[in-house]
């Protein structure tokens, strides 16, 4: 026995290994026959369709008024409802559906909306909230965002506040629904800085204002004594830094919205202006004269260090960093007309951008880094425009008689800027906020005659 | 003598038979030949054909089964003239009181103004040329318009030529016609919802595949970057608006030839915004 057995393991391994060869070859065999076979096979079409074409409409929404259980509840659901109709319908990329044509009350749509039936009415997406008073005094806000064609909850959330701030957090919950469906961040719960103007064009009163994005809560931050022009927010927090003249002295300041307090930037012979702060916010970039001349110079607002970053007897401002703070855009009149440049942090590696027939200047960096918004003057008239920090793909927005001072909303995607209109009493100034795809232009109301927009960052 | 007397009888008898046979070689031009064996005669098989069109951009919803009945009758010159379903002669057919294509309504302008929806001309301007505006080069040229026309083929049209998914009755060819492909193409762009102003929309290109049910409503939707779906929130609304073209009721049902469910049961669409910014 002990002899027979080495040769039957011997051949029981022959034995497996070709059987097992025979697998692979079949296996071979039949997967090179499905793959002949494969391509004929009904089972395996698809066809493949390109949709390179489309439309660009608003979004049409429902906004139901959120519930509320008491009457004052009841009356912050429709407040709150009302606000945030009004912002994603300004912002242009939604449309609402007339509330008569809805086919539930907000009680029963707490339980379970009947997605058949706003189908029919044509709502993509459906908001329902819920207002509840709290037993330490606050409210609770809360909402649902539906996708009524795939009948799933995109977001909901919940915020507690006290009633006075309902307005805030109706702009929050805005935001959080323009971002759920367009994918960018919301822009309305933000504020505007500006120069509120009054008074006759030989006396022109300009003070400093400051109002939430959509023109609510105005008001007015200098007492009028000094010609306050170019206001510009810090990306990091609430202070403002301007150009005003005091003493007929025109100087950069610092000014903290929330204390109300001003500083001067710095104490220069000469005079500065066009400030405008890093995205760190540590640092302003600025222009300064020097016989005749301008340059681009920044301060560190901790050490209050001075470095200059352009030289030279052309004049070189309205400086502004990118996103990033890798660069900086500004204008200059260097190359024998007013052009748009871009540079390093450092001053190093000037570029000109711009070469189209016209004077640019004021460029303005997107936070989102992708464009910069000019203004350019060609034959008397005045244009908004963007262009791509490469010199590409440049793209005029509006024009005007007299129209200047474009400030980018936090996302990049909404402009904001002031017109000059000639009227039977002389001009007035207007703010105007217009799509980046240069659809939607619309007028933000304001108490007075207004110019030079700053957009704030999101409120924290 | 004797000789020559010979000589003459021997020809006359030869001019006698030459004559004779001349004659009836004559009479049998005049008179024609006999025929003995009648010939046998194969029964008449008329070859049935077609005249087939490749419209560019038409869906030529076709009426190929009328058609394809007409071979076994009789005469062949009538089938002719109705053999060809030639784009022209269609639109009097498909029925007219349901014109739902815009712009042909307004290059028909007084006629069929008052018919059209009153909601969507608007929008329809901006559909289809560059959805980017640019002051610019936007005075110059009129809103170029695609001939999105006369080809809008009315989903009542459609189902109404559909023949059981089941029947045997030959398909023109295993895949869509390009005109079938262009019509599917033309409703989901009509539901589409570009995102247009988005950071690097040039890159925001949304490949999905759906499951289609035999009646031609979609049975499911999946986006096939997954990864992408869950990290990028610019591409997620992408992709959600190219699920939303996909489920939009004014897209519903799928404008495709039922009885070739089998070829289009998967469809895989990109959607692809680069041409319009």
């Amino acid at each position: 026995m002990k002899n027979h057995n080495p040769p039957r393991a011997a051949l029981a391994v022959i034995v497996t290994i070709a059987r097992q060869r025979l697998r692979v070859t079949a296996l071979g065999l039949m997967l090179s026959l499905t793959a002949l076979i494969a391509p004929f096979s009904p089972a395996q079409a698809e066809i493949k369709v390109d949709i390179t074409r489309g439309v660009s409409e608003p979004i049409p929404v429902a906004i139901p008024a959120f519930y509320g259980r008491t009457a004052d509840e009841a009356q912050f659901g429709r407040d709150i409802a009302q606000v945030i109709t009004n912002d994603l319908v300004r912002s242009g990329l939604f449309s609402t559906i007339d509330p008569r044509a809805f086919v539930q009350d907000a009680d029963a749509l707490l339980t379970a909306p009947r997605f058949a039936d706003w189908r029919v009415l044509n709502a993509q997406a459906l908001i329902i909230g819920k207002v509840e008073a709290q037993g330490d005094g606050r409210l609770k806000i809360e909402f649902r965002l539906w996708d009524v064609f795939g009948e799933q909850q995109m977001a909901g959330r919940a915020y507690f506040s006290i009633p006075s701030n309902w307005r805030r957090v109706a702009h929050i919950v805005a935001d959080a629904i323009y971002q759920r469906i367009t994918g960018e961040d919301g822009y309305f719960d933000t504020r505007i800085v500006y120069i509120a103007e009054t008074g006759i064009a030989t006396n022109r009163m300009k003070r400093l204002a400051i109002m939430d994005q959509d023109g609510e809560n105005n008001r007015i931050l200098s007492d009028g004594r000094a010609m306050v022009l170019t206001p510009r927010f810090s990306p990091t927090m609430q202070q403002i830094t301007y150009m005003a003249y005091y003493n007929n002295k025109p100087r950069v300041y610092l000014f903290n919205i929330d204390t109300g307090r001003q500083e001067v930037l710095g104490d220069f012979e000469n005079m500065t202006f066009a400030p405008r702060f890093a995205p760190d916010g540590n640092r302003v970039v600025f222009s300064l004269t020097e016989n005749g001349s301008s340059n681009v110079f920044t301060m560190d607002l901790r050490g209050r260090r001075v470095t200059r970053l352009t030289s030279g007897a052309s004049i070189s401002t309205a400086p502004c960093f990118s996103p990033d703070g890798q660069h900086i855009t500004f204008e200059s009149d260097r190359g024998g007309s007013q052009q748009i440049y871009v540079m390093r942090a450092n001053g190093s590696d000037v570029q000109r951008i711009t070469f189209g027939s016209g004077r640019y200047g004021t460029p303005v960096w997107s936070p989102r880094g992708d464009l910069i918004a000019f203004t350019k003057q060609l034959q008397g008239r005045f244009y908004i425009g963007v262009i791509r920090p490469d010199g590409s793909g440049e793209r005029i927005l509006t024009e005007a008689y007299h129209a200047e001072g474009p400030t980018w909303a936090p996302n990049g995607r909404v402009l904001m800027f002031f017109k000059d209109l000639p009227g039977s009493r002389g001009r007035s100034s207007h703010l105007y906020s217009i799509d980046l795809t240069g659809y939607n232009e619309r007028e933000v109301q304001t108490p007075t005659d207004a110019s030079d927009p700053a957009w704030s960052p999101l409120l924290p | 003598m004797i000789r020559t007397t010979v000589n003459d009888e021997r020809l006359k008898t030869f001019l006698a038979v030459s004559a004779g046979l001349h004659l009836l070689f004559m009479l049998s031009f005049y008179i024609g030949l006999p025929v003995f064996f009648p010939p046998i005669t194969p029964p008449h098989q008329p070859v049935p054909f077609e005249i087939v069109e490749i419209a560019e951009i038409t869906n030529t919803r076709i009426k190929e089964p009328e058609q394809q009945e007409q071979p076994p009758t009789p005469p062949p010159p009538p089938p002719q003239p109705k053999a060809e379903p030639t784009p022209p002669p269609q639109p009097p057919q498909p029925k007219p009181p349901e014109p739902e294509p815009m712009p042909d309504a307004e290059s028909l302008k007084p006629m069929k103004k008052p018919i059209v929806k009153p909601e969507e001309p608007k929008p329809q301007q901006e559909a289809f040329s560059k959805l980017l505006r640019n002051l610019e080069t936007s005075k110059v040229p009129p809103v170029p318009k695609a001939p999105q026309t006369q080809e809008k083929p009315d989903p009542k049209s459609t189902s109404a030529i559909v023949t059981p998914p089941n029947s045997q009755a030959p398909a023109l060819s295993d895949r869509l016609t390009i005109s079938q492909e262009d019509a599917l193409r033309r409703q989901i762009s009509q539901c589409w919802n570009m995102p247009i102003g988005a950071r690097d929309a040039q890159n925001l290109i949304v490949e999905v595949v759906i499951d289609v049910n035999p009646d031609r409503t979609v049975q499911h939707i999946e986006v096939v970057d997954k990864m992408r779906l869950a990290t990028d929130s610019f591409f997620r609304a992408a992709a959600e608006s190219a699920v939303r073209a996909i489920n939009n009721p004014k897209c519903s049902p799928l404008e495709l030839p039922l009885e070739q469910y089998e070829q289009w049961k998967v469809i895989h669409f990109t959607f692809d915004p680069r041409d319009m910014l």
